[in-house]
């Protein structure tokens, strides 16, 4: 009790503290409220931004994933449509290549090529030269053939005029009138005067000449007969017709030709023909000369230059192995590898390949 | 009167026949004396002893009688109007070989001189004896009616034609390769005579196998033969490009080039005549000469021989020329345009020159190079002379006119081009002014020598009418050139000046 007492005792003190509470309560109401308005506003605002930081983040990440995304997709396209350009730029430089080619080969061919038209021009120069130069020697040839012929013919003139003029001849003692002494040297004239021989000793040498060169089969002028005088007398036959007949060989008809018992020889002979072939068509001939008189016929193998195979060998040649002729490399690729597909490991055209 | 006595009256009888006939034959020979003869009447008389019986008289007084009817027309047709060739071509088939050929002759004697006279000759049935003669043994009754034959076709086709109707053609083929070299001639010749007509006798002719018998005598030494075996070759040659061919099929080529140099003028003419119709057809075949070395041969033949001879080769050059420009270069590489330009410079002939400058103008309208060739030659002056001179003939004017706008329209080469400048009439100063139009405005180098030379002022001094095409390249060229220069070379350029003196008001 004595509590309540002290309590009572202290009621005043209370009710004053109260007062001076509520007073007191009173005087910082309106600061605390402003206070507490204010700590309630910055932690909503806190919240509130915190959530909408953490919003952003996410949407960031969302458009960073979908961005990245993209800007692959974007990239594939390009690099798809960059390889197929520079494929396409390839394939026209090799296109224009084989067009050039082509186009060149067939202008040459078919329209006009300078080269071979200047060989052409150049062939046909050589050619002509060797045409004039065969047409030159060809009327050379005929220019000095003529001028033989003619000089001949005048020879031939001149000889007969001195056969006739031969009397002219100059002797030891008088010169003819075509050695005139006057004159250092004699003219033609006198030299064939002195070559030709007179009409009938000429015919002379002529006819034995001919009868030395007419060997007519066994009518050979026999070397033991005296010469024949220059001079013949008579109608006589030619003496080489003579001759003729005279040696002309023995020639009987053909019945005296034959032999008088041919026939029965014949039938003898048919006789042991057939005696000895009763048994077989097919003689058989224990000695057969003719088989000593065969040459030796020697070996393919030995007779070859080359010599002969070893032992063993089953080709002529050694065959490679024929791994050996093989390269490591099957493939080769005609377009080169883009080195973007192998770091994105994945290629996204086919390439193109040779088969090797 | 004893019978000696009666025998004797005809013995006389006949010698003096023999003796007249024999005198006739021996007067017939000698130009001079024919007109007597004939007034006196020779061909009355000498019919009744056609029909004599002795034989010699026959004979003498065929030969009479040919000889009569060779020496001209009129002689000829009083034989047709006698009615002697009927007697003649009976007696052909009938009497022996010394006849015939008289016979044969008198037949030639009167189908030589006109296609009336031959057709006449073929009325009487001649063709069908004369044939059989062909087949004879006796080589010259062979050549007599071989020769009569030539004759009568060498007239016109259908004559030709009737010949080779009655057979001729076969035994004349074979007459070639007789071995006597007269007889050869005169078939050759015949053989000639019937394939020049048409191409139809030509066929015949080469279907008979002639070509490969005349290909072998084409080396033969004797020019007789050679003259006659090119012509009947060219003669063949000349219709078609399949003849053509046969012919150069039978090797001919080069063989032939070197009769070329042969000292026989005909066989040299006929020779290139050959090569000429040869190459004249196709392209092909005038490369077949050309690869031969042919344009050298035939060049190398204009050089060395003069006037009409050289003609067929100057033709070949062109024909060659005319086919491709490849051809023409050929030519032009050969040396086949400076003989050109010296057969025309050296020959006096019209016709010659006609052919020369149509030859230039064939190689020279190819190409710009082709015309420049033609050109250094020297030969533009030469042709322009050609077609200015007033004696020169109708076709060598023209021709040349041809050729020289052939060549000009193609003529870039400038220092060619300017002499002919100040010398050429309108029509042709036409196509020089269209070649310096063509080439100024793109040369530099050319537009100051035109000046230097003097031509741009000969150019001012053109009057040409408005609209005409020569204007317009005069325009064309003046556009290549300053305005001053262009009217400092214009006619009537000083007056201006001092007029100008005139109107000029001194300051001060």
């Amino acid at each position: 009790m004595a509590r309540i007492i002290e309590l009572i005792k202290q009621v005043p003190n209370i009710i004053d503290e109260i007062y001076e509470n509520s007073r007191k309560a009173d005087q910082f109401r309106y600061i605390e409220n402003e206070a507490a308005i204010k700590i309630q506003s910055w932690y909503r605002g806190l919240k509130v931004r915190t959530y909408m930081k953490h919003l952003n983040k996410n949407a960031t990440v969302i458009q960073k994933i979908w961005r990245g995304y993209q800007g692959r997709r974007k990239y594939r396209i390009q690099l798809e449509e960059r390889v197929r350009q520079m494929r396409l730029e390839f394939y026209h430089e090799k296109a224009i290549l084989i067009q050039k080619i082509w186009r060149g080969y067939y202008s040459r061919k078919y329209v006009f090529n300078y080269y071979k038209r200047k060989a052409y021009l150049k062939a046909i120069e050589q050619k002509n030269e060797i045409v004039l130069n065969e047409l030159r020697e060809y009327k050379d040839y005929m220019d000095k053939q003529e001028e033989e012929r003619k000089h001949i013919q005048r020879y031939r003139q001149l000889e007969k005029e001195a056969k006739k003029n031969h009397y002219l001849i100059s002797t030891k003692q008088i010169p003819g009138i075509y050695n005139s002494p006057y004159k250092p040297t004699a003219s033609e004239m006198e030299y064939i005067l002195k070559t030709v021989k007179l009409e009938p000793s000429e015919k002379h040498d002529l006819y034995v000449q001919s009868l030395k060169a007419n060997k007519f089969d066994s009518v050979a002028l026999p070397d033991y007969l005296p010469p024949l005088s220059n001079k013949q007398q008579g109608p006589f036959r030619d003496p080489l017709e003579v001759r003729k007949q005279r040696y002309r060989p023995f020639s009987p008809s053909l019945r005296v030709e034959t032999d008088y018992e041919g026939l029965e020889k014949a039938r003898k002979n048919l006789k042991s023909k057939e005696w000895t072939e009763r048994l077989h068509d097919d003689i058989f001939y224990p000695i057969d000369k003719t088989i000593y008189k065969k040459p030796y016929d020697p070996l393919m193998l030995t007779k070859s230059k080359f010599g002969s195979l070893n032992y063993g060998t089953q080709h002529f040649r050694e065959e490679a192995k024929p791994n050996e002729w093989k390269g490591n490399v099957r493939f080769k690729s005609l377009v080169p590898p883009v080195p973007e597909f192998n770091k994105l490991n994945k290629t996204y055209i086919d390439s193109h390949y040779y088969l090797s | 009167m004893s019978q000696r006595q009666v025998l004797q009256v005809f013995e006389q009888y006949q010698k003096s026949r023999t003796a007249f006939v024999q005198t006739v034959a021996e007067l017939a020979t000698r130009p001079q004396n024919i007109e007597t003869l004939q007034n006196a009447g020779v061909m009355a008389l000498l019919r009744p002893l056609l029909l004599d019986v002795v034989p010699t008289i026959q004979q003498t007084a065929a030969l009479a009688l040919g000889r009569l009817a060779n020496y001209n027309d009129s002689l000829a047709e009083a034989v047709v109007k006698g009615d002697i060739l009927p007697q003649l071509v009976y007696s052909l088939s009938e009497q022996n070989r010394f006849y015939k050929k008289a016979a044969a002759f008198v037949l030639r004697a009167v189908a030589k001189h006109s296609p009336q006279l031959a057709q006449s000759v073929v009325d009487c049935g001649a063709l069908d004896s004369l044939v059989i003669c062909l087949e004879e043994f006796d080589p010259t009754v062979k050549e007599a009616a071989a020769w009569a034959l030539g004759y009568i076709a060498r007239h016109n086709a259908d004559l030709a034609q009737a010949v080779v109707d009655a057979g001729a053609v076969p035994l004349l083929v074979l007459c070639i390769q007789e071995p006597e070299i007269a007889l050869k001639r005169i078939a050759a010749s015949s053989i000639s005579d019937l394939a020049k007509h048409s191409p139809e006798l030509a066929q015949t002719v080469v279907d008979a196998g002639a070509i490969a018998h005349l290909a072998q005598m084409i080396l033969n030494p004797d020019p007789k033969l050679k003259r006659q075996v090119f012509s009947a070759l060219s003669q063949i040659a000349k219709h078609s490009v399949d003849l053509a061919e046969m012919v150069v099929e039978a090797e001919i080529f080069p063989a032939s080039f070197a009769c070329l140099k042969d000292s026989d003028e005909y066989v040299k003419k006929n020779c290139a005549t050959l090569i000429r119709e040869v190459a004249k057809h196709t392209p092909e075949l005038a490369q077949l000469l050309v690869n031969a070395g042919g344009v050298a041969a035939i060049v190398d033949f204009i050089g060395e021989n003069r006037g009409n001879i050289r003609l067929p080769g100057v033709m070949m050059l062109g024909y060659v020329g005319a086919h491709t420009e490849n051809l023409a270069m050929a030519v032009i590489v050969s040396k086949g345009v400076v003989q050109l330009a010296l057969t025309i410079s050296e020959e006096k002939e019209d016709h010659l020159k006609a052919a020369a400058a149509w030859a230039l103008g064939q190689i020279g309208r190819h190409t710009p190079e082709h015309a420049k060739a033609v050109s250094l030659t020297n030969v533009l002056p030469k042709l322009l002379e050609c077609y200015l001179r007033g004696e020169s003939s109708e076709d060598l004017q023209q021709k040349s006119k041809k050729a020289l706008k052939n060549i000009l329209q193609k003529c870039v080469y400038l220092p060619a081009l300017e002499p002919l400048l100040h010398e050429a009439p309108a029509n042709i100063l036409k196509h020089i002014v269209a070649q310096f139009s063509k080439v100024l405005p793109h040369d530099p180098k050319a537009r100051r020598l035109f000046v230097t030379s003097g031509g741009l002022k000969k150019i001012q001094e053109i009057k040409a009418e408005d609209g005409s095409p020569l204007a317009e390249y005069i325009n064309t060229i003046n556009n290549c050139y300053p305005e001053e220069i262009v009217k400092y070379y214009s006619p009537g350029y000083s007056e201006q000046l001092l007029d100008r003196i005139d109107q000029y008001q001194p300051q001060a």
